[in-house]
């Protein structure tokens, strides 16, 4: 059992205004970049951060631990209130709360540029190709293989 | 002296309406979105990234105005809300200097050391 507000504690961290966050990803959605990209680059990030992550666990995290870890890190950051269960394969994490909920836009488009980040850390965590979609105020995941 | 203040205010600002991102997920995105960017017209950009700033300049000022009653930040007093900016932030540490009509902000600690911004007021 890993202590994971201790490990999200002592990382190296960059802290950007909520209001910052927002506008940008709502102004960037609004020109129209192609989802093609977005995601691929989103997917990098969270696998770099995954392995990052890893390297300061010193284990391996299986998928029981995986609710506890994205709650305490969604958390932590600010991205907002987040309640996860497993069913399965699939791995269902809602949003109870979000800053990025205060945009213009409607929560499903807010929340698609980061399902990539998701995708990618849970892909590199588990060693299983992850895939998501959004649905309203939630990120449905399913593990692979 | 109320540029101490501002240097802590704009710390508390942060603390409580920042949100906290590993380093090495903005690294990574960064780098990457900045070569996905090249496509997108330079003025695009800035203007993204211009509105995005004037929001949060909003908010910083409504923070300042209803937590601690102060409605104006005068230029000498720039200085302190942008270097804290920065180093709070953990985006680098910066030298901030007003000069006439210029305001002049130089990375003194960092991977970039050197680089400054130098920005007109017109």
């Amino acid at each position: 059992m890993y202590n994971f507000s201790e490990i999200l504690k002592n990382q190296r961290l960059v802290i950007l205004p909520k209001d910052l966050i927002v506008y940008l990803f709502e102004d960037t959605a609004k020109i129209g970049l192609p989802l093609g990209p977005r995601d691929w680059m989103a997917r990098e990030a969270g696998k770099r951060y995954a392995q990052a992550f890893m390297d300061s666990v010193g284990g391996e995290i299986d998928l029981g631990e995986i609710p506890e870890l994205l709650e305490k890190i969604y958390d932590f950051t600010g991205m907002g209130k987040v309640k996860v269960s497993i069913n399965g394969n699939e791995i269902l994490l809602e949003f109870l709360n979000s800053p990025l909920f205060k945009s213009s836009l409607e929560p499903q488009e807010m929340l698609r540029p980061f399902l990539g980040v998701v995708e990618g850390f849970l892909s590199q965590i588990l060693g299983k190709e992850v895939k998501g979609e959004v649905k309203d105020k939630s990120y449905i995941l399913k593990v692979k293989g | 002296m109320k540029g101490e203040f501002l240097r802590a205010y704009t710390r508390i600002y942060l603390e409580l309406e920042g949100l906290k991102f590993p380093e090495v997920l903005i690294e990574s995105a960064y780098s990457n979105l900045a070569n996905f960017l090249r496509d997108i017209p330079v003025g695009v950009r800035r203007i993204i990234t211009r509105d995005a700033g004037k929001k949060v300049a909003e908010s910083f000022k409504n923070f300042l105005r209803d937590r601690y009653k102060i409605t104006e930040i005068k230029e000498e007093e720039v200085p302190a809300v942008v270097e804290t900016f920065f180093k709070v932030s953990g985006m680098g540490d910066v030298k901030c200097e007003v000069d006439g009509d210029k305001i002049r902000v130089k990375e003194v600690l960092g991977k970039i050391e050197g680089n400054s911004y130098i920005l007109t007021i017109k």
